[in-house]
Formats: structure tokens, C-alpha cells, sequence
């Protein structure tokens, strides 16, 4: 019941007798030491500037990890920027991949406190989401009539300090939705985000190329700082049926990564822990989330994917 | 007190010399139901036939009477009088009782606050008479038979003098009792005072001497109230009516805070809270909000009445705001806790910090939808879990998936109402091919299956919500995977007959 400490969050702490000795004067430090800052030293002063940069006061300069160490290394400072909103595609009308991908990412931020869940309909399955990681005691689930009560819902969720996360599933958001639920994430801290569909005539299934989408996306502007597109990708014919999908990094603000070369594209598949079988059924498995880049042209995203869904254990 | 010619003023306005009445139908004749001053004073009394009435007033208006509207108003206007004291009753078609015990101190006197009320219906266009007494038998009579001023004030015990000159109608009694009385000389109720109790209850019933001993205040009577009083409840009220949403909302914003400063003082936490706005028009606006714990913190319930404060109706202004708290229970002075590793501590905190936010979603779009999902202990997919109320108490235990079968491959979306779908299936028990679903063809790369999911017994046919199948049957579940990856939930609703090809639906979708 731990809800505030995260090995993956960088402590915002400047204070000088942290990094240097006690009795230096600080100034002294400074003309010294200038030139060659200490590494964590020059790390924290990056996010510092990232957080300046990002206009959040509180919840910005922490992230959370993913736990997908191909994914975390393209992400700024390593994970998903905490009080942000961040978008997630899928395509209509199936979107379960995406609604998957959301939830592992819900299910990571859930470690940090209670999260909830705004959408049209009534048919999330606890026991899906459950097999995903997510802890259903901590999650609500808020049901609007109309997008104007799931973004009210998303924007007071967000606002009001409480949940650590909300998801909303609006069929429609437009930039000054957007900005208001980016506003409100920075102002408590919460992580906001947005799952939304694309018409299958608007990008292709499994031949999303980052390059052409990223530049000419028909979902719309908006201000979150990620966005990304998952589809699912078939397994292979002797593997067992499990999730298994194509993620494409299609927005990434602050990345270092230039826009014009794509951020990424990873399979990502769920992989039961060490020792599944012998398990007593309280105690189903852990699942744990593995991606592998994806190269970037649409033709062989499909041999990769079937490559690397023959090779399991590498991870 | 009486309110006489209520009707008038919904009539609208008219000129005040033309006589109007309102007439009803009963049996096959139209009757005159109610008549206003002047038409009253031109001879027209209810009961009369209304061709009575037009032979003998020919410029009369007449306005079909309307008795549900009627009570309706009139229940409005007794709410209303809540601006006097919380105890008020329609009486009959056309009265209302104020028990205005103990209000009395917050105006002048009985006179003023029965001038007052007088003078406040006057100007909404309705005329009224008001007596005040000991007893509720002696206003009524006072008020309805009494001299012609009004309001009429009968001082402390002296009702056995003021009802002596009343006629015996004014005890409430049936008609054709105050009927008979009057045939045997009774026509005042003073006539009745020197009477032997013992001969008239035989020849008249009991009525007459209850009424007598209820006028006299010899018995008690009570008045129950139109709506449940509150213990906890503040009110404020404004020289010059108020209209604006910043003076509501500052008003409610001043009664929350000496609320809150009472419960606190009593240790105690409001669970709904209600803000009445009286308005100068005889209408009483009102708002609710719910909590799902007691609190006491001003802002926040003012958070969630802000909500809907934009649902109160002005109308020409309002002069009383009140606020009441109808459900209070025990809340003890707020405590840090230092214990972070206490279990049942952490849930608590979790859930204080959660309140705020889930009162605000509740009071906006209503409990049924803001709940959290529970496992249930079936193996029929829709069974398996359950929504509950958010702030109900969480089930003890560590169990980090909560409870649910996650070593069974289940859906992250699972439909409310299955999808029939069209499939080919070549072998009976094989999983099919391919399958249409809405309009597309999805071809079956690989499935897995089938589940096999009996229905249970002790549910026979019936299920909540009636939209499955009606007849429950055996069910085979297959996890299939189509050409493009997408995974979904198919089941065949049976077994394959002689008779027919079972059919298939479509109940979920996979991650």
C-alpha cells in the first residue's frame, strides 16, 4: 500500500549541501565547478529545465517506467511524463488492443494511488483487466452519457486531487478539451490519459508508417505529450493466443529523437512470469509486458513480428 | 387561516369589477365551484348552477375549475410558509395550517406576523384570511366565520368566548351534522357550551363533541408537519430580494460555514444537505446534495452545491435562503494518523482522499454510474463480476488480482448484449472458419477452445435484464484470432441438433 514512492521518480531537490560537501560556499562551488557539473548533478539540472520547459509545477519531472526497457530508452527521462496527458489510438471498432495497452500503462500508475476510468458503456471485464496487471480495487469506473460528461468527468478526476490517473474514452476531443485536461494533470500531478479510435480508413491496419502519420494525422491536434497508435498484430501459429500488438510512438515531446526519423515502433506482447504453471489459481501469474523494436518500414513489421514472436525468453 | 378565492389569482389578472367564477361538472349540471369578491357580492355562492348564475349575472367570467392544480398550488404555498415556521399542513381544498409556536419572537408579534404573511399573499393576488388562536379548532373558525377584518388575533384563553358567537359550521363539522344542529335550535357554537356531552354524541356522533373539546383546547390536537423538520438548519433572509447566481451562491456560502461551525461543535457530519430559496412569489426553490460520508468542511459541500446552484430559479427574487442538514451522523474531530503501514489506515486514507472527488462525479451523474467492479464467485462470464456503489467497503485481503480468475483467458471488453454473428463452421464441434461481424468477414487464422460454460441449474431459464436468449443453454467459447490479429470471444449458444444449426455470438474482445 505504498502509493508515493517510485524508484523510477527523479527527486526534484536542489538543494546545494545535497550535492556538495557542507561548509563550501556555494558560490565558490560554482565559479569551481562550473564547467564540469557531476552527472546526476547535470541530470537533475536537464529535468529541471524539461519541467521549466513543460510548464508543470508539480507533477512534472517525475515519470514512470514503463517496465519496457526498449521503450523507456527513447521516452525523455526514461518514462511516461507524470502529471501530462497522453494520447493512445486505436482503430474502430475493435480497439481492445489499444484498450490493453492503456491498461498496462493505467496499471503501472495505479501503483501510485486510485485510478479512474471514464467512458460511454458498460462493458469493461474486470477479469481482462485483472490479467493485465491492473488492480481493480483501485479502480472506478465513471459512465457518461455523452463526451461532454466523459471529459467533465476526465477534467474533474484530474483536477481534484485523489486519483493518480484517469482514463477517458471521448469519441471527440478538440484542442481546447485537450488543453484543459493538460492543464488540470499539471495542476494536480495526476496523469491523464486519452484513448481514442481512428476510423479504419484513416490509417491502414499494421502499415502505419510514423513517418506519413505522425506528420498528416487525421485524429486531430492536441496537446498531449505522447501519442500513440496500437494495433493488434497476429502470434504465431504455435504460440499461444495473447496480447500481442504493434505500438507506434507517433508524438513524443522533448524526445530526443528527431521527429522526421520516427520515435519508435515496438511489438509488444505480454509474457507470463517465471513459473506460471505450478501456480495455485489465486495466485495467476504476474504478467509481464516485453517490447521489441519494430523497424520502421511497413513491409517488414510483420516478418520481424513474426520472428521475434518464434524467440521467446529474450526480453 | 383560510385562503379564500385562491383561484383568482391563477385566473390572472383581470378587471377588478368583473365578477369571475369557476365551475365544474357534477352529474349534468355545471356548478359554481368558487367565486371571487366581487361575484360574491352580486349573490353567487358555490353550489349554485352556473345557468343560475348567468340568468342572474350575465357579464359573470367563468373558468373551468381545475382541483388538481388547485392542490398543487396550494401545497406549493404551504411550503412556502415554511419561511414562517416548519410546520405547515394544507387543510382541506383551500387552508393551511402554520403551527407558529416559538416563531412568534422573530417578528413584533402574532399581529405582525399575521399581517405580514397577509400582506405578502395581498400583493401575489391572493386573498386571504388569517386568524391566530390557542388551539387549531378556534383558528379555523375564527378565520372562516369570524368578523369581517382580518387577520384576527384571539388573545390566550379566551376561544370559549370568541367561538360563542360562531355558527356551529365553524367546529368542522360534516354539513348535514351542522344541518341537523341548526333544526334543533344550535346554531351557535356558544349553544353547544351549556349542553350535557352524554345526549349529543348518541344523536350526532362523537364528532361534535371532539371538535368542541379540540376548539376549546380541552384535547390536543396536532399538527403533523408537510415535511420533516430538521434539527440542523440555518436561514438567512434578505431586506431586498436577491436574483443573481453570485448572491445565491454567496449566501449558501455563509449558511455552509455557521452549518459546518454547529456540526463541528457537536462532533457530528452531514451526509445531504438541502438549500431552500423562498421566493417573493410564493415558490420555494430546492437543491440537494449527498456525500458519501459525513463531512463538515465548507468548501467542499460547497464544491458540490455550486454543482447545482444554476438549477435554482429566481424567478422576481428570493428572500429567504435556508439550509438544513437532513441526514447527520456522528463525526469524530479529523486526526492525522502516523501509522502508514496499518492496512485498514491506508484504505481509509484512500478513501477520505477519495470522497471529494466521487461525491462531485455522484452528484453530477448520479451513483448508478460512477461504481467500481467486483468479482463474483460464477463461471458464466456475466455473472462474474458486478458493479458496486464507489465508496462501498472493499473486500479484506491481499489478493493482488482482487479476486478475479485470471489464469482463465477473459476479454478486457465483454459486450452487455452478445453480437450474433454469421459464421461457417464445417465441423459441428470445430471452431468456425471465419465469421461476419458487423459487415466485415474476419477469417479465423487460429482459435483456441472450446470453454465449454454450463448454465447454472438453479437459474432456470430466466435471465436479469431478459437480453439473452431467453432459453439458457450450454455454451461453447472460443478464443479466435482473425487475419489481422484482432482477437475476440465466439460462442455457439448449444449443441448442434437434427433440427437446426445453433446459433453464434460474439461476447468479447481481447487485448
Amino acid at each position: 500500500m505504498n502509493y508515493i514512492t517510485d524508484a523510477q521518480s527523479i527527486l526534484l531537490d536542489l538543494t546545494p549541501s545535497r550535492s556538495f560537501p557542507s561548509g563550501v560556499n556555494d558560490n565558490q562551488v560554482g565559479r569551481r565547478q562550473a564547467g564540469r557539473l557531476e552527472a546526476p548533478r547535470r541530470e537533475e539540472l536537464r529535468a529541471v529545465i524539461r519541467a521549466i520547459e513543460r510548464g508543470g509545477p508539480r507533477g512534472a519531472g517525475t515519470v514512470m517506467a514503463l517496465g519496457m526497457p526498449a521503450i523507456d530508452g527513447v521516452l525523455p527521462d526514461g518514462g511516461l511524463a507524470r502529471g501530462a496527458v497522453h494520447e493512445v489510438l486505436g482503430e474502430s471498432p475493435n480497439t481492445a488492443a489499444a484498450v490493453g495497452f492503456a491498461t498496462l500503462l493505467l496499471a503501472r500508475l495505479a501503483r501510485f494511488g486510485p485510478v479512474l476510468w471514464c467512458l460511454g458503456t458498460r462493458d469493461l471485464y474486470g477479469a481482462g483487466l485483472a490479467g493485465l496487471g491492473l488492480p481493480t480495487d483501485r479502480l472506478v469506473i465513471v459512465r457518461g452519457l455523452d463526451d461532454r460528461q466523459i471529459l467533465w468527468a476526465m477534467e474533474e478526476g484530474l483536477r481534484t486531487p485523489g486519483f493518480a490517473a484517469v482514463l477517458g474514452e471521448p469519441r471527440r476531443l478538440d484542442l481546447v478539451g485537450s488543453r484543459r485536461l493538460q492543464l488540470a494533470a499539471e495542476a494536480s500531478g495526476a496523469t491523464g490519459i486519452v484513448l481514442r479510435q481512428t476510423s479504419p480508413n484513416q490509417t491502414s491496419r499494421n502499415q502505419a508508417s510514423p513517418n506519413a502519420t505522425a506528420a498528416q494525422h487525421p485524429i486531430g491536434t492536441s496537446v498531449a505529450l505522447t501519442r500513440w497508435q496500437v494495433a493488434s498484430l497476429p502470434g504465431a501459429a504455435d504460440a499461444a493466443l495473447g496480447p500481442r500488438w504493434r505500438v507506434d510512438l507517433l508524438r513524443c515531446r522533448g524526445a530526443t529523437a528527431s521527429r522526421e526519423a520516427g520515435y519508435g515502433s515496438w511489438l509488444v506482447e505480454m509474457v507470463p512470469a517465471e513459473g506460471v504453471a505450478g501456480r495455485e489459481e489465486h495466485h495467476a501469474p504476474d504478467p509481464i509486458a516485453v517490447a521489441w523494436p519494430l523497424a520502421d518500414r511497413p513491409g517488414e513489421a510483420g516478418q520481424i513480428a513474426e520472428r521475434s514472436g518464434r524467440s521467446t525468453g529474450a526480453g | 387561516m383560510k385562503l379564500a378565492r385562491l383561484r383568482r389569482g391563477r385566473a390572472g389578472a383581470r378587471a377588478p369589477a368583473e365578477p369571475l367564477i369557476t365551475a365544474a361538472k357534477q352529474g349534468n349540471r355545471q356548478l359554481i365551484v368558487a367565486v371571487d369578491a366581487v361575484a360574491a357580492g352580486l349573490g353567487l355562492i358555490p353550489g349554485l348552477p352556473l345557468a343560475d348564475a348567468r340568468a342572474r349575472v350575465p357579464e359573470v367570467a367563468v373558468v373551468p375549475a381545475d382541483p388538481v392544480g388547485d392542490a398543487l398550488a396550494l401545497a406549493a404555498l404551504a411550503e412556502w410558509c415554511g419561511r414562517y415556521t416548519p410546520w405547515t399542513q394544507t387543510d382541506g381544498a383551500d387552508g393551511i395550517w402554520l403551527d407558529i409556536t416559538g416563531c412568534t419572537p422573530l417578528f413584533a408579534s402574532e399581529m405582525a406576523l399575521a399581517a405580514d404573511l397577509l400582506g405578502r399573499l395581498a400583493r401575489l393576488g391572493i386573498a386571504a384570511r388569517a386568524a391566530v388562536a390557542d388551539t387549531p379548532g378556534a383558528a379555523w373558525a375564527v378565520a372562516r366565520y369570524g368578523a369581517a377584518s382580518s387577520p384576527l388575533i384571539v388573545p390566550e384563553r379566551q376561544a370559549r368566548a370568541a367561538l360563542a358567537g360562531l355558527p356551529v359550521a365553524g367546529l368542522r363539522l360534516p354539513l348535514e351534522i351542522a344541518h341537523d344542529l341548526g333544526r334543533l335550535g344550535l346554531l351557535r357554537i356558544g349553544d353547544l357550551y351549556p349542553l350535557a356531552r352524554a345526549p349529543l354524541t348518541p344523536r350526532f356522533g362523537e364528532i361534535v363533541a371532539r371538535r368542541l373539546d379540540q376548539a376549546l383546547g380541552l384535547v390536543g390536537e396536532p399538527i403533523s408537519p408537510a415535511v420533516a423538520v430538521d434539527r440542523y438548519r440555518v436561514d438567512t433572509a434578505f431586506a431586498e430580494p436577491i436574483g443573481t447566481a453570485e448572491g445565491i451562491s454567496g449566501a449558501a456560502r455563509d449558511l455552509l460555514d455557521r452549518l459546518c461551525r454547529r456540526l463541528a461543535a457537536e462532533h457530528r457530519g452531514a451526509r445531504r444537505i438541502e438549500l431552500a430559496c423562498y421566493r417573493v412569489d410564493a415558490r420555494v426553490e430546492r437543491i440537494e446534495i449527498g456525500t458519501s460520508r459525513p463531512v463538515r468542511d465548507p468548501a467542499a459541500l460547497m464544491r458540490l452545491l455550486a454543482e447545482r446552484l444554476d438549477r435554482i430559479d429566481p424567478g422576481l427574487g428570493i428572500d429567504i435562503v435556508a439550509l438544513s442538514a437532513g441526514e447527520v451522523e456522528p463525526l469524530a474531530p479529523q486526526q492525522m494518523t502516523w501509522t502508514g503501514r496499518d492496512l485498514e489506515a491506508a484504505a481509509d486514507a484512500m478513501a477520505d482522499q477519495l470522497a471529494p472527488v466521487i461525491d462531485r462525479l455522484i452528484n453530477r451523474l448520479g451513483a448508478a454510474n460512477v461504481t467500481r467492479i467486483q468479482p463474483l464467485d460464477s463461471h458464466v462470464p456475466e455473472r462474474a463480476q458486478r458493479a458496486v456503489p464507489a465508496m462501498a467497503a472493499q473486500p479484506k485481503g491481499g489478493d493482488p488480482e482482487g479476486g478475479w480468475r485470471t489464469y482463465l483467458a477473459r476479454p478486457v471488453r465483454l459486450l452487455t448484449r452478445p453480437d450474433p454473428v454469421e459464421v461457417t463452421a464445417p465441423v459441428p464441434d470445430d471452431p468456425p472458419v471465419s465469421f461476419r461481424w458487423r459487415g466485415t468477414v474476419h477469417r479465423v487464422r487460429r482459435a483456441e477452445g472450446p470453454e465449454r460454460i454450463a448454465p447454472e441449474w438453479w437459474r432456470a431459464g430466466t435471465l436479469p435484464g431478459g437480453d439473452l436468449p431467453e432459453r439458457e443453454d450450454l455454451r461453447d467459447y472460443y478464443r479466435v484470432e482473425d487475419q489481422d490479429g484482432q482477437r475476440f470471444w465466439l460462442y455457439r449458444d448449444g449443441l448442434y441438433t437434427a433440427e437446426a444449426a445453433p446459433r453464434w455470438f460474439l461476447h468479447g474482445f481481447f487485448a
